[in-house]
């Protein structure tokens, strides 16, 4: 088990350091087979751009994209559907 | 790179009207550094960089359901659209007042946050640098309050605890209190403000990541 340095728990937190310590025991075995699944988050891996390039393309030729949002109001009125509305910086064909 | 995901684009194409907007000029865009469609890119953390994408769902008229800030799994994001579509559910019945409606997306939104299950709030952890930024705040949402549980996530070690939250978890706190708001009258600065500002992970640098696992093409995240 392992705590984030600076870490505490609240003073406020319900329970006994004994009752505290049985419930992070089980927790561990809880999450244990979990573990094994989960990516570790700060591995951070890089794609290569060849992919990107790839995807990029797929994403801008597979889905068509409003840029207006009346008119994408305007078409999820007419077919029932809500919008999907991105906001990012640069273009949508992955350019900053 | 989330939104290449065959599942996502097949969902969006079926259930969504897709639109986009450039944020560039926008006060509360985050500064990047250049990038090109041909640029590696690199895998992150649920919720990291909110100031230079968000991603909202709206209902047909225009009223916010959801917003996203940052980079989202395609898992995670699939998960959240559903709950957006539950919540349009809500904003179109006309039996409910909209007292009601309000109640009901508040509470919504606070039990969706509880039932999400570890390995998403695992893939929410802040990243350093803006967990760094949160805990130098006087106040901040990301802390976890008084009578609140410390946060257990997953790492390659075991088991984490922290006393701060997760994104995915505050998402939830802030859209609760921003019920039914109209897109235009929606406070997006205050809405992603967490983290720092210029968001740069250096993907240009060739010494970045040596040794790291380089992912091939797939529906990775």
């Amino acid at each position: 088990m392992l705590w984030s340095k600076g870490a505490q728990l609240h003073p406020t937190a319900k329970g006994t350091p004994e009752m505290l310590k049985r419930l992070m025991v089980g927790l561990f075995f809880a999450v244990l087979a979990a573990a094994s699944s989960v990516p570790a988050a700060d591995q951070s891996p890089k794609i290569p751009s060849a992919v990107v390039e790839k995807q990029v393309k797929k994403l801008t030729q597979k889905v068509q994209w409003c840029s207006s949002l009346d008119e994408a109001k305007y078409k999820a009125q007419a077919s029932k559907k809500l919008i999907f509305w991105l906001h990012a910086l640069g273009d949508l064909d992955g350019t900053t | 790179v989330t939104l290449s995901n065959d599942t996502l684009i097949r969902t969006l194409n079926r259930q969504f009207v897709c639109g986009f907007r450039n944020i560039k000029d926008e006060p509360y865009c985050g500064k990047s550094g250049q990038h090109d469609p041909n640029t590696p890119a690199v895998l992150t953390t649920n919720g990291a960089g909110p100031h230079n994408v968000q991603i909202f769902v709206l209902a047909s008229d225009g009223t916010v359901l959801h917003c996203l800030p940052g980079f989202w799994n395609p898992a995670d994001l699939l998960y959240e659209l559903k709950f957006a579509q539950s919540l349009n559910r809500i904003w179109t019945d006309t039996q409910l007042s909209q007292e009601k409606k309000e109640k009901r997306f508040k509470e919504a939104n606070l039990q969706h946050a509880l039932a999400h299950p570890l390995d998403m709030r695992t893939r929410s952890h802040l990243q350093g640098f803006d967990e760094k930024k949160e805990r130098g705040k006087g106040e901040s949402d990301f802390r976890v309050g008084p009578g609140q549980q410390p946060t257990v996530t997953v790492t390659r070690r075991g088991l984490k605890l922290s006393d701060m939250k997760t994104v995915d978890q505050v998402v939830h706190e802030r859209m609760a209190n921003r019920p039914f708001v109209a897109y235009d009258d929606f406070d997006v600065a205050a809405y992603v403000d967490y983290g720092k500002l210029r968001y740069d992970k250096h993907e240009n640098d060739p010494n970045r990541g040596k040794g790291r696992k380089v992912m091939g093409l797939s529906n990775q995240p």
